[in-house]
């Protein structure tokens, strides 16, 4: 089981948050998820905003303006007719290369990522109460040992949220963990080392509160109860963020969270920079202290993020993604992954992604090749 | 044009004019119809305007009116034709102001002149945007490379090596630029250093250097595509890289080493996020004969 969980996590791809929109003027994901800190269904306003400001033209037939569009975005194509059930299909596909053009050492394949129902209920003004369960396929990673009763089928979150006010709200049960950028890469470094990546989700209560320029989340968790329990990572989070010059996000994170094994304590400081027109640069700084129950691989990583996006039409994004990683800061030795992407949402509802890392080592006692990666990616919804 | 030509047939041919884009002279023959039919309503607006009056449009005719709204909308007409911006331009949108002015203190289809304003403001905006402009700037990148250079022995046994550099390169760009496009030659001064060892598996003893200094130059023309109000931009670079890196030979007799040419050529894409005079700016480069790539990341500022 351990091994199967840490394979999870190293074969995570996608978590499916875009921070980047912060250049379209949403500085907070409550405008568009249900859930306050990204990730997950959509809530009825992201639909439009997936629909009317996100998605590209292409598909869209020229008799329809916005208002028409909009009014498509919803699960059946059309407005929902009542105000207390949403329900959304989402799947990712993506083809993997690793090591492109060698003749030895390529190796390509085709994984189906995601494939998700969600239910969401829903009362009151403003949404006040809601209920999330988003469950589906998630494949095992092909290391798995054959014979391990594991599902592929699972809850990826299932919470409770109430509102008392719109700035404070408390939301309980399966949810991401509540720390740092949450970018769309779940093999980056800053989502790896404080363990925060696709399949990290914890049972715990989330505080959140928005103020007019500040946005602040508080978490207590006591782990997957779905894993053993002398695995499960228990602990609490706090992320800080501040709106600056009013357009742009500054913030911080710190985490703490151990099991019987291991004990991490994670800490951060980010910013989201609004560049206008939907372009924004992305960053993050922070460092994983990790100390294990025998002391033979205690360490503290340094992580760095520097994720710029571009975007020259509507529908279209051109980004750059430069990672940092020192597994160890006593040693000298690092990794820089460098990779540009293409993301396109063809129309609301598909996405087409194109993504190239490269990744470099620096050490000391030895020079090597970059190892190089592409993926080519499909994202349906509904 | 004959003089005998009716009211009605004037104005028939004016409308005439402008259906087939014949602005100019339809301005002319509504300048003519004022002149002919209501000199004295004109001349006393235009004084009364000069002074600063309070206009009454109601004590002027409906038809006069309408030939001032032939006249702005037919300037306007000419000011949206105009592709670049010229004194021709600033001419035209002198009229077209005034009589935008007449109409305004007239009363006279308000919302539709304020539309035809806004229509020929963000016209001239665009003109004066397409205007490219000389622009210099500064930079200082983070840069990391890589060259590759073969361990040999005289019995014929070989090694690749790979040197992973990283350092700086500080150095100025010039170009011209409009709102829409960046056209440029950046160069830039390298310095560094790296590493390199053979892999443990060769058939050669192992070989091992650290902190080789390297330097050189970096240069070479780009284009890129703004594509936000603050001046982001994405775009390619054909850049050029000479550096000088000498690997010692190893110290056991028998052994040499080959490096690649020092001159190698390269294509970038190249991405810049403005703050004001500031940018940050990134940059990844394949070689175009060798496998290797060039990683830069830093910031710059414009003169």
């Amino acid at each position: 089981m351990k091994y199967i969980l840490l394979l999870l996590t190293l074969f995570s791809v996608n978590a499916y948050s875009y921070s980047n929109f912060i250049g379209h003027g949403y500085t907070s994901c409550l405008n568009c998820h249900f859930n306050p800190f990204g990730g997950g269904p959509l809530n009825d306003y992201g639909r439009v905003v997936s629909a009317t400001a996100i998605s590209s033209t292409a598909l869209t037939p020229k008799s329809w303006d916005e208002e028409k569009v909009a009014y498509m975005s919803g699960f059946l194509f059309r407005k929902p007719k009542q105000e207390w059930l949403r329900t959304q299909v989402n799947y990712r596909g993506f083809r993997v290369v690793r090591n492109p053009g060698s003749s030895e050492n390529e190796e390509a394949k085709w994984i189906n990522m995601q494939l998700d129902g969600r239910v969401i209920l829903k009362f009151g003004e403003n949404d006040k109460f809601i209920s999330v369960l988003n469950y589906g396929y998630a494949p095992l990673p092909s290391e798995t040992p054959k014979g391990t009763k594991s599902s592929e089928w699972r809850s990826r979150e299932h919470y409770v949220g109430y509102r008392f006010t719109p700035k404070f709200g408390l939301y309980a049960g399966l949810m991401d963990k509540v720390f740092g950028i949450k970018v769309i890469e779940h093999i980056a470094f800053s989502r790896v080392s404080p363990q925060v990546t696709q399949n990290d989700q914890v049972h715990g209560v989330t505080a959140h509160y928005i103020g007019q320029d500040w946005e602040l989340g508080a978490q207590g968790f006591v782990g997957n109860l779905s894993q053993d329990a002398d695995l499960r990572m228990k602990g609490g989070s706090v992320m800080l963020e501040k709106t600056v010059f009013g357009i742009h996000r500054i913030g911080a994170s710190v985490m703490s969270s151990q099991n019987e094994y291991l004990k991490l304590l994670s800490y951060s400081a980010h910013t989201r920079l609004n560049l206008k027109e939907g372009s924004s640069i992305l960053a993050e700084l922070g460092q994983t202290n990790k100390k294990t129950e025998n002391g033979s691989d205690d360490t503290t990583a340094r992580f760095g993020l520097l994720q710029t996006y571009l975007r020259p039409w509507r529908g279209l994004y051109f980004l750059a993604n430069i990672e940092y990683f020192n597994r160890d800061i006593k040693q000298d030795d690092y990794t820089l992954r460098w990779g540009p992407g293409v993301q396109y949402f063809l129309s609301q509802r598909i996405e087409l992604r194109a993504d190239v890392y490269d990744t470099r080592s620096f050490a000391t006692k030895s020079s090597t090749r970059d190892s190089w990666m592409y993926l080519l990616q499909t994202h349906l919804w509904f | 044009m004959q003089k005998n030509y009716s009211r009605n047939e004037l104005i028939e041919i004016s409308y005439s004019l402008r259906k087939l884009g014949f602005f100019r002279q339809d301005i002319k023959l509504n300048i003519r119809l004022v002149k002919k039919f209501y000199l004295n309503q004109n001349q006393s607006l235009m004084m009364a305007i000069k002074r600063g009056d309070t206009i009454d449009g109601d004590r002027y005719p409906e038809a006069l009116k309408v030939l001032y709204w032939n006249l702005f909308t037919s300037y306007g007409e000419i000011l949206k034709g105009y592709n670049e911006d010229s004194i021709l331009v600033e001419k035209d949108n002198k009229s077209f102001g005034l009589y935008s002015k007449i109409l305004s203190e007239l009363e006279f289809r308000e919302g539709k002149v304020d539309k035809h304003n806004d229509e020929i403001m963000a016209h001239r905006q665009y003109l004066t945007n397409k205007i490219y402009k000389f622009k210099t700037s500064w930079f200082v990148h983070y840069v990391s490379w890589q060259q590759d250079a073969t361990l040999k022995s005289n019995t014929g046994a070989e090694a690749g090596l790979i040197i992973t550099n990283k350092g700086f390169c500080a150095g100025g760009e010039l170009g011209y630029e409009n709102y829409q496009y960046h056209f440029y030659f950046d160069g830039c001064v390298l310095y560094g250093s790296g590493g390199v060892k053979n892999n443990d598996q060769d058939s050669i003893d192992n070989y091992q250097q650290s902190n080789i200094p390297a330097y050189g130059v970096k240069g070479g023309p780009g284009a890129s595509i703004i594509v936000s109000s603050s001046k982001s931009r994405i775009g390619i670079k054909l850049p050029m890289i000479y550096s000088v890196q000498e690997l010692t030979t190893p110290i056991q007799t028998g052994f040499s080493v080959d490096q690649e040419s020092s001159l190698a050529f390269m294509a970038s894409l190249h991405s810049r996020w403005q703050f004001n005079k500031w940018y940050l700016q990134t940059e990844l480069g394949k070689y175009i004969t060798q496998e290797q790539t060039f990683w830069g990341l830093g910031i710059g500022k414009e003169f």
